[in-house]
């Protein structure tokens, strides 16, 4: 297909004026320059040479005029449409075409009441209110759904965990896509096709809200120029359009691009070239509360309780409260975090993503708390020796102590040997989540080969407290040879209570299956918590004069709860809502709120625990008195001001990649701290 | 001094011949642009729409068998075709900056009927230019 000479037009077809205004300009460039020449009509050279010229002409430039037109997406979408198979064929190129759209996206909630790891097929159906939706993954291919001890996710590769709650139910989320044009709210309960007799539920946690992607040339011309403004996600304007035009459950996005105060991560390639990045904070109009369960470890070594947090795909922006399964509230605890992806979220710049690894330990000194949290469990010794399945002996010494970040107090393991000579290599299984450390290495002392469990700090959280050694005993090497060890602490239950934003999923899962990444790395995150412990708005008004404070409260929530950069927490704005309310004025407006770079008061930016690493860790100021290593975490701030200032906003920390500014943050406001008090004057 | 190539009319090779190698110089050119624009029909040419005459197509429908008629459609004929050759001078002209020279000035065109019979009907074309040039003979007396 050639664009221009598909629309040369014939002689008859070419805009008269278009032929007289090019034959007045060629025939003004030979009078110029040559001005011997008769070109004049009924001219031998006029009429045979220069009129077939002025055509070809004027034809060029009708057809390049019809081609460009093409181009503008605004014209097309107006219907100015010169060569329909060439706008069809321009906006394939651009990835849109009829039936490209993922009209609506959502989040499902399947919930067992086992937890087993598990497969479903990327072709599931659930149908809600005869409503046809299916799972919206990177990968076409199965989904694999590990079991809650899992050490993390991996949803590019289709792999989700799940998540333990209160009752002994286990759900994962998933995110869905479905028709066009269909209304379905939050909490509808589906059918699916998928068999398996521990599935308990599977419901609607964010709506299917209906969108107008149409399916005329027009109508993708259309969405086309609403989302390629700058071609992609690579710039702050195409990542807000582009994602606020293909999800209707986001309210508002804040992008944060290199260059920005609040980015403080790049990623660099394999020839150490700095690349970009992008982080996008997207925001929908309601939080969900949810409760999980995390088995914990008792390490009666260190007299902690520790275990990590379980909130899988779900960045919690606040935290209700970690209790025992009894509902004590347990208010001595320590939370840890740490970077479960080092090169693209180095130091503490996956605080607030799903790159965030959340641990909990506090002491375990409270007889009482002691009894409410453990499982009754107690753990049998470790076997001296066990024979492996060629022969072999794998020797156990020492007891499970649990880890800040471990998913269980039981762990499983395999090891396969996987080479013939030394070093002895062996691959770590962990049969309990499927997941697998390979070539670790097992050096010689004494006669018998110890493995070096520091290794990965994924090995380490399965194994800590234990030497795990092997012996030859006959053996020429331990190629081939597998050998088990069930390891487990005194463990328990912890309930932590969060909230978090079920759109940042769906947005999640739009970068990771959409191909507009480019050059930059592009991350979806939680906006930063700023939690209004106090917003007082004092309004005035008259006897006789009613006030609407209901519709005045709700408005104020909804603006506050779904607002984000560049449209912050205004005065003006709840100084509108009050006048519209029936006001005649404000007084004065309160704001006292906690803002948060971080939950975690520990962080480790190596992921080991730091009694096995000999690291210390990152400590929050307020906790630190003779620390160095310290980070703010949070910051209670209060302002009369109309706007919050970057000066009240946490610092941007500059050495441990961790910032917060106005770009990245969110406030939140619970109903019961919004107080409207009237000033009534006679 | 303007060149053009030379139509060779009623020659050994046809009624109308070309030779790139012999030129139409001066006036000449424009005698020679009106002669070809009262034998072109009009609205042939979407470029100049006012191109041509009727001449030929009056001849056809047998128009120019009377006198009278005759007169008035040769007159119109040539009237057209000098103010078409006026317009596109002067336009050249405009775009040159300059005032149409007295020598490519179509001052009066010519239109004399030779002879008539059942075949063709052959005129006598004649131009005159500002500058008191002229191409072709004006032919005194009538038939």
């Amino acid at each position: 297909m050639n664009p221009i000479l598909d629309k040369f037009p014939a002689l008859l077809d070419v805009d008269p004026a278009r032929l007289v205004e090019v034959n007045d300009r060629l025939s003004a460039i030979l009078a110029e320059h040559y001005p011997d020449i008769d070109v004049q009509p009924n001219s031998v050279f006029g009429d045979t040479v220069l009129r077939p010229l002025v055509y070809l002409v004027a034809g060029t430039e009708q057809a390049l005029a019809c081609t460009l037109s093409d181009l503008d997406l605004r014209n097309v979408a107006q219907g100015n449409i010169c060569d329909c198979d060439f706008v069809q064929a321009y906006l394939e190129n651009l990835g849109i075409r009829n039936g490209s759209a993922l009209p609506t996206i959502a989040t499902v909630r399947l919930t067992y009441n086992t937890d087993a790891a598990r497969q479903i097929s990327n072709t599931t159906r659930f149908l809600f209110d005869g409503v046809l939706v299916r799972p919206f993954t990177t990968l076409p291919a199965e989904i694999d759904i590990l079991g809650s001890a899992s050490s993390r996710d991996d949803p590019d590769q289709n792999i989700f965990r799940l998540t333990p709650t209160t009752g002994s139910q286990f759900y994962v989320d998933l995110v869905v896509y479905g028709p066009a044009g269909i209304d379905i709210p939050a909490g509808t309960i589906a059918t699916s096709d998928i068999s398996d007799e521990f599935l308990d539920s599977i419901e609607l946690l964010t709506p299917l809200r209906p969108t107008s992607f149409g399916e005329t040339i027009q109508e993708l011309a259309a969405r086309a120029s609403g989302i390629f403004p700058a071609s992609g996600l690579t710039t702050r304007a195409s990542a807000s359009s582009f994602i606020l035009n293909k999800l209707a459950n986001v309210k508002a996005v804040s992008p944060v691009t290199t260059g920005d105060p609040e980015m403080r991560r790049g990623v660099q390639n394999l020839f150490g070239v700095s690349r970009g990045a992008v982080d996008i904070y997207p925001r929908g109009d309601t939080l969900l509360t949810t409760t999980v369960v995390s088995r914990i470890s008792r390490d009666t070594t260190a007299e902690e309780w520790r275990g990590r947090i379980k909130t899988n795909l779900n960045t919690p922006v606040r935290i209700r409260s970690i209790r025992t399964l009894g509902g004590t509230e347990i208010v001595d605890h320590v939370i840890w975090g740490t970077s479960s992806d080092r090169t693209l979220f180095p130091e503490m710049s996956a605080a607030f993503s799903r790159m965030e690894t959340l641990g909990v330990s506090f002491p375990d000194t409270d007889p009482t708390l002691n009894a409410e949290i453990t499982a009754s469990n107690t753990p049998a010794s470790l076997p001296a020796s066990t024979a492996g399945s060629e022969g072999g002996l794998i020797l156990l010494s020492g007891s499970y102590r649990g880890h800040i970040f471990s998913g269980d107090f039981s762990q499983v393991l395999q090891f396969q040997g996987v080479t013939d000579e030394a070093p002895h290599l062996f691959r770590v299984t962990n049969l309990g989540t499927g997941e697998t450390v390979e070539d670790v290495a097992a050096e010689e002392d004494d006669g018998v080969y110890v493995l070096d469990t520091a290794a990965s700090s994924l090995l380490e959280s399965w194994t800590r407290g234990v030497t795990i050694s092997f012996d030859l005993d006959g053996l020429d090497s331990f190629d081939g040879t597998t050998f088990t060890a069930s390891l487990q602490s005194p463990g328990g239950y912890l309930v932590v209570e969060y909230d978090y934003d079920p759109v940042l999923g769906e947005v999640e899962a739009l970068i990771r299956h959409d191909t507009q990444r480019g050059p930059l790395h592009i991350a979806a995150m939680a906006p930063k918590p700023v939690l209004l412990t106090n917003l007082r708005i004092e309004y005035r008004t008259r006897n006789g004069k009613w006030v609407d404070t209901e519709t005045a409260r709700q408005e104020i929530l909804d603006y506050v709860n779904s607002s984000l950069f560049p449209d912050g927490l205004s005065d003006s704005t709840l100084s509108d809502i009050l006048m519209f309310a029936g006001a005649s004025g404000i007084n004065r407006i309160t704001k006292t709120a906690t803002v948060w770079s971080t939950f975690a008061h520990r962080y480790v930016l190596d992921g080991r625990d730091p009694e096995d690493s000999g690291v210390p860790p990152l400590v929050r100021e307020a906790e630190a008195e003779f620390v160095d290593l310290t980070f703010e975490g949070s910051r209670d701030i209060d302002w009369a001001s109309p706007s919050l200032t970057t000066d009240q906003l946490l610092t941007i920390e500059e050495d441990y990649s961790l910032s917060t500014g106005p770009r990245n943050i969110q406030f939140i406001l619970p109903s019961q701290n919004l107080t409207l008090v009237e000033d009534r004057t006679l | 001094m303007r060149k053009g190539i030379r139509i060779r009319f009623n020659t050994a090779e046809g009624p109308a011949s070309i030779r790139f190698d012999d030129a139409v110089t001066g006036f000449s050119t424009v005698a020679q642009n009106a002669f070809v624009n009262l034998g072109t029909e009009s609205g042939t040419d979407s470029i100049f729409p006012t191109k041509g005459t009727m001449l030929f197509r009056r001849a056809l429908l047998g128009e120019l068998l009377s006198p009278d008629e005759r007169a008035h459609q040769t007159s119109l004929a040539a009237e057209q075709t000098r103010l078409f050759i006026r317009e596109n001078e002067r336009s050249r002209a405009r775009a040159l900056g300059e005032e149409v020279p007295p020598e490519y000035e179509l001052q009066k065109l010519g239109l004399q009927l030779s002879s008539i019979d059942y075949r063709k009907i052959v005129f006598n074309t004649f131009a005159v230019s500002a500058a008191g040039q002229t191409v072709g003979v004006e032919i005194q007396e009538l038939v």
